[in-house]
Order: structure tokens, then C-alpha cells, then sequence
């Protein structure tokens, strides 16, 4: 008898994009349990090209008994392209920034997060499953209208991704660091909803008051310019152009760098579906700072330390006492941080996945 | 191995340590000054909330003074030429249309400018107008007195020995058991209510209190937080009841809304909210519900904390009278 088979869906497909990196994983799970699976995209980068197919050639090759997963990330033809079939499908939900956050930056951004809430709540009763990478995402499937939802953890497979950092930035950075201050790490998108002004105001004071050297780096592809703009002006403005160094999107290798060379990850994000780079830092053994708010607390849970206070001085005390015993919080949060991250050991996740989809698939005659 | 207590005393420390001293506010003014403009300067209207308009106002005249000049920097020395060029040739153009614009922002400013300062005009007025009406403590952050009604309070709770049982939760219901004391002072009412059966913590700025109240009984279970920054990090549906008591009197109007979200996202269906305010003035006069609830850093009238958890979701609201205290309960609908 011919396996059943589970497909999945994706605006694009990229390689390194957290998204694209679970979608791999799911379809390596699938596989290895013997389903059939795909990968169906609206747009597939060129070094994927032979990984995954255009979305409309799945009608072509649509068999009774399919169950479709929708990665969901932003608002596509996708979406009324699964609302048009009749396949069981399965909603994997990676968040989307809530759009008065993009008001005022990008008000074509928050029209089409807008589009994109639309979407996704238009998919609610066609759905078997809303699944989400974290409460915060399975909450708001509910409050879309989803009735059965599940928290599924990303595929994350970080022992390969960060097997070799890079050597050539591993030395730059120890060169910066021999001249003495902290090193603070964000990574992420420059967007007004990551806050990173936040960060570089709290750099200012933590300069200020304890630490006269410390930089911060702000790693990440600037996906609102107004606010990238905005940024960089505010460092220069408060004369911080040399204490507050800009990265483009980095490599894993180079990310690894990051990580391993960094005294603590900091976090003063107003908005975050899950926040991937709180992992990665763990996964390092660098010690989480973050502001607590959306889904970073779920994910930070008792392995780092979560702030209430967002003020400038607040973050400024939590990252100079964070620093002055790092050595005991780096021992202190072990226990804390492996299991944490044992949640997201690729054969629990695998688990869980196929747990969903059989319960689907036991729903839906093969 | 560090034990579990360990690792979550050393985040506690390190929280604690970081409000205290944002409370300690350790910055100067002018650096306050420079830091609160530093973003500001650079965004667009409305990207930043900012209670200071004479900053907007300054934003705005700021980006009316256009100018024909256009810059003709370039990393190209023949591009600098060039620009140099062509923005002498079309001075003329370019200046007869900024001066058509600049007229108009001139005039749009200077309206915006009228208005500001009349609307400030306004509302000084009606701050002079709206004088206190009740007599609360000189000093807001003593201690209120529990003991002539806790009893009374205790009784409303111990309903909730048992929790409630959430349907929020994905894999089922979740039963929630505890309930939150905001404003416990030295845990008074929150010994009373474990002694009841219920599992009550208690939350409270003020370490004094806290520390005096754990001096006593180190077993119960009372934290120095801000209330607010509590509530925040409680999760959705978690709390069985929250009973608020001492800091609603001071609570400033705008972060009133904030209070009843965050109480309806926390407080699981079916829980309970008990409000407990000790200016009975402030209902029982005769003065009006509007001139009482405006009046600066005074308590809400009763009838206004109805109409509030009404709108958000509460139902089974009951207003009752205690001894030198007003108590106003509702119920978490579903």
C-alpha cells in the first residue's frame, strides 16, 4: 500500500530562516516515519531550488487522504490557496507582529500584518489543528477562532548549525575584548517591535554608570528602514558610533562567534512570537538578560533573567549585576538551561509531530 | 550542583536589584532630558508614546523650517559638482516652492502652537477646579488598617479554597488555585486567608512591610514587587481570585484600563476580584460620582469600579460596606 503523505506549505523558502529550518526538520520526521512529504513554497531560494516545489504544482500531484501543514509567517496567495482545497490541513502558526507596532514606522507593514491576521483567522474553520512554537501563538489562534490548538516546538537542530564558529571573526572579536568592557549581544531584525533602542538607551546608561567600555552588538538584517535610519541616528547622537556595532545577517558561524564572544545576551523586545536567538544564546551558555514581555518569558522560563522594568536604568543594573557574577549565573542556570533546551531535543519534538498528525490523519479516511 | 533555590534566589537579586535602583532614579536630569529626546528627535509622529507634547510641538517646528538648499554631499568629488550644478540651476524653482511651503507649515504651526497652549490653559483650569473631596492618610505609603474587616474579606474568599477550574488551557482544563493579595503590607490577610485553606501570596512594594511580615512568619509567602510589574509576569487565567487593596487609592487614572486587562487576562473564569477601598467618603457623600472620581490621586467611586468590571467581563458585581471600608466584588465570566 502507497504511504500517506503530509505536505507543507510556505511563503518562501529560505535556508537559515528559522521557518525553513523547521520545515526541514518536519519533513525529515515525516520521511523517517515513513510519510510521504513535500515541501510547496511561492517562492523558493536558489539553493533550495531542488528541495521544494511552486505551490500550484501541488494540485497536480494532490492524492485523497493528503494532510496539508501550513507554516504560517505572513500574509500570501497561500492562504487562499489551502482555503480553496478540501485536504485536512494543519495550521503551524510563527506569529505575526501585531501592526499597530508598525504604524507609524511602515503603514504598508502593518496593512499587510493586517492582511495577514485576516488570513489566518479566514483558515480557522477549515482547520484541523492550529499549531503554535509557543502559548503566546496558540492563544491567539484561539482568540482567531481556532478551536483545537497545540504548542509545538521548532526543529532546532543547533549542535550542526554552530559546530564551527569563525575563526577570523572569533579573533577580531577577542581583539576588541582585550581592550577591556563588556560585550552585550542582540540578535535579530532591526524592527521597531525588537526594540533595539531600548538596548542601545540602556547601553548608554550602563556606560554611564558602571562599565565605560561596553559595547553592544546588534546583530541583523534591517527589515524596517525608518527605524534602522532612526537608529543609527540616535547612536550617533548619544556618541555611541564606537561602543555600538551594527551586523548585516550573519552566517551560523559567524553568529556562533557572536555568541561564544558576548558576555550576555540581552533582550528588549516589546513583541516576540518565540525569539529563536534566546535558544542559540543558551545553547552557548551565554546568559539571558531579557525584558519580559509576549512570548519571552515562555521561552526564557527559569534559565535567564527576565526584567519587568523597561527603563533604561532598570536594564542597566539588571546587566551590570548580571555581569559582575556571570561566572556563578552561567553555573547557577545549567541545570535550568539544559533542560531547556532538552525541550527541544529534535526526537521529543519528533514526537510530538507525529503524534498531531496521526490524531489528524486518524480523523480523515486514507 | 546549584539547587533550584539558589539559581532563583541569584535572578531574584538581580531583579530586585535592578528596580530598586530604577526606582533610585540615579541619573541627573539633564541626562533624563538628553535620553527621553535621544530616540524621540528621530522617529516619526506617533512611532513613540511620549507624555511631554512640548516635545511633539518642538518635532514639529523643527521639521517646518524647509529648506531650497538641497545637501550636495557625495562620496564622488565629480557628484559633488554635479549636484552643485544642478541645484544652482534650479534655485530659483526650488526656492519658489519651498517659500510656498514654508508659508503654509509656518501658518499650520503656529495654529497647532495656539491650540496646544490653549488646551493646556484648559486643563490647569480644570485641575484647579477639580479640589479633593475625601480625606485619605497624609502620607500613602503607611500601612492601611486591615484588622476591622479582614474577616469579612476572608469569608468572600474562602470560596476559592478549592480554585476554579480554567477552560483556557490547550490540553484541558487547568484547575487555578491561588490567589493574589496586591498591596499585602506585611501579609496579614494573606495568613488569614492560608489559615482558611485557600493558597494565597501576597505582592508589596514596600520591603519594610514585607520584611516585617516575613520577620514573623517566614513560612508565608509575600514578595517585594511592584504590583504592576507583578501582574505582568503572571500567567493568562492563572490566579483563582486577586484581592487589591492600599495602592487602588493612589493608582494614577491612565494606568487604571492597564489594571483591569491585565486583571482580566490573569484571573482565570469563574475567579474572583475583591476590591477593598478604605475612603468610604468616597461613595457615601453626596458629591457627585465624576467630581470624586477626577479629583487627583483619589480613590474611584464604587459605582465607578462597577461600571469598570462590568465592561470587562465581570459579572455577580456586589458593592458591600465594611467597617471604614467600601468593598466591591465581581466574578470572572468566561
Amino acid at each position: 500500500m502507497r504511504a500517506r503523505a503530509a505536505h507543507q506549505f510556505l511563503a518562501t523558502f529560505l535556508p537559515r530562516d528559522a521557518t525553513g529550518l523547521h520545515a526541514l526538520g518536519v519533513r525529515r520526521c515525516l520521511r523517517e516515519a515513513g510519510w510521504r512529504s513535500e515541501i510547496f513554497a511561492e517562492a523558493v531560494h536558489d539553493d533550495l531550488a531542488s528541495e521544494a516545489h511552486h505551490f500550484r504544482e501541488y494540485s497536480r500531484l494532490a492524492e485523497d487522504g493528503d494532510l496539508l501543514i501550513y507554516q504560517m509567517t505572513t500574509a500570501t496567495a497561500l492562504a487562499g490557496f489551502l482555503a480553496s482545497r478540501n485536504e485536512a490541513l494543519i495550521v503551524d502558526y510563527h506569529n505575526i507582529t501585531p501592526p499597530e507596532l508598525y504604524d507609524a514606522w511602515e503603514p504598508a507593514v502593518a496593512q499587510r500584518n493586517r492582511y495577514a491576521l485576516d488570513e489566518l483567522a479566514s483558515l480557522a474553520d477549515r482547520s484541523a489543528y492550529g499549531v503554535g512554537d509557543s502559548e503566546l501563538n496558540c492563544r491567539d489562534l484561539r482568540a482567531l477562532g481556532y478551536e483545537r490548538t497545540r504548542v509545538l516546538p521548532l526543529f532546532i537542530d543547533m549542535d550542526r548549525r554552530f559546530a564551527w564558529p569563525d575563526p577570523g571573526a572569533l579573533r577580531e572579536l577577542e581583539v576588541l575584548k582585550s581592550r577591556g568592557g563588556s560585550d552585550l549581544v542582540f540578535i535579530g531584525r532591526l524592527a521597531p517591535n525588537k526594540a533595539q533602542h531600548d538596548l542601545v538607551q540602556a547601553l548608554w546608561v550602563y556606560r554611564r554608570l558602571y562599565d565605560p567600555r561596553a559595547r553592544l552588538w546588534l546583530v541583523g538584517q534591517p527589515s524596517c528602514s525608518p527605524y534602522a535610519a532612526a537608529l543609527r541616528e540616535m547612536v550617533a547622537h548619544l556618541g555611541l558610533a564606537s561602543a555600538v556595532h551594527f551586523r548585516r545577517g550573519a552566517s551560523d558561524a559567524l553568529l556562533a562567534a557572536y555568541y561564544l564572544s558576548a558576555d550576555l545576551f540581552v533582550c528588549a523586545s516589546d513583541h516576540e512570537g518565540f525569539c529563536m536567538p534566546i535558544l542559540e544564546a543558551m545553547h552557548h551558555r551565554l546568559p539571558v538578560v531579557a525584558y519580559s514581555s509576549s512570548a519571552v518569558p515562555e521561552t526564557v522560563q527559569d534559565a535567564g533573567v527576565l526584567i519587568q522594568d523597561k527603563s533604561p536604568v532598570a536594564l542597566a543594573a539588571a546587566f551590570d549585576a548580571a555581569c559582575r557574577r556571570r561566572e556563578q549565573l552561567v553555573d547557577d542556570l545549567e541545570p535550568a538551561v539544559r533542560s531547556r533546551l532538552a525541550a527541544f531535543d529534535t526526537r521529543a519534538v519528533s514526537e510530538q509531530l507525529l503524534s498531531l498528525v496521526a490524531e489528524v490523519a486518524g480523523r480523515v479516511p486514507g | 550542583m546549584p539547587s533550584v533555590d539558589e539559581h532563583a534566589a541569584l535572578i531574584a537579586e538581580i531583579r530586585s536589584l535592578a528596580e530598586r535602583t530604577s526606582r533610585a532614579d540615579p541619573l541627573d536630569v539633564e541626562a533624563e532630558d538628553q535620553l527621553s529626546r535621544a530616540f524621540f528627535e528621530f522617529t516619526p509622529v506617533g512611532a513613540v508614546n511620549t507624555e511631554r507634547p512640548a516635545m511633539l510641538v518642538e518635532q514639529l517646528e523643527r521639521s517646518a523650517a524647509i529648506s531650497p538648499l538641497v545637501p550636495v554631499d557625495s562620496k564622488k568629488p565629480v557628484g559633488r559638482i554635479a549636484k552643485r550644478l544642478v541645484r544652482k540651476l534650479v534655485f530659483w524653482y526650488m526656492s519658489y516652492v519651498a517659500g510656498q511651503m514654508l508659508r503654509f507649515a509656518s501658518y499650520a504651526t503656529r495654529l497647532i502652537i495656539r491650540h496646544e497652549e490653549r488646551l493646556t490653559e484648559i486643563e490647569e483650569k480644570l485641575s484647579m477646579a477639580h479640589t479633593p473631596v475625601t480625606v485619605l492618610p497624609e502620607d500613602l505609603s503607611e500601612p492601611i488598617d486591615l484588622s476591622g474587616w479582614s474577616e469579612r474579606v476572608v469569608g468572600l474568599l474562602q470560596s476559592l479554597a478549592g480554585g476554579v477550574t480554567s477552560e483556557d488551557g490547550s490540553d484541558g482544563p487547568v484547575p487555578a488555585t491561588r490567589v493574589l493579595h496586591a498591596g499585602c503590607q506585611d501579609g496579614l490577610l494573606v495568613k488569614q486567608l492560608r489559615d482558611a485553606g485557600v493558597d494565597a501570596y501576597g505582592v508589596d512594594p514596600r520591603w519594610s512591610l514585607v520584611d516585617a511580615g516575613l520577620a514573623s512568619d517566614s513560612s508565608l509567602d509575600l514578595r517585594e514587587e511592584e504590583i504592576f510589574s507583578h501582574l505582568a509576569s503572571v500567567g493568562a487565567s492563572s490566579l483563582a481570585g486577586a484581592l487589591l487593596t492600599g495602592f487602588i487609592e493612589q493608582l494614577e487614572r491612565h494606568r487604571l484600563p492597564q489594571l483591569l486587562d491585565v486583571l482580566r487576562a490573569v484571573v482565570a473564569p469563574g475567579g474572583l476580584i475583591v476590591v477593598v477601598s478604605v475612603a468610604p467618603e468616597a461613595w457615601a457623600r453626596t458629591r457627585s460620582t465624576v467630581d470624586v472620581d477626577l479629583a487627583p490621586a483619589r480613590p474611584l467611586h464604587a459605582s465607578t469600579w462597577t461600571t469598570l468590571l462590568a465592561r470587562q467581563g465581570f459579572s455577580d458585581i456586589d458593592v458591600s460596606s465594611l467597617p471604614g471600608a467600601y468593598c466591591v466584588v465581581g466574578r470572572r465570566g468566561p
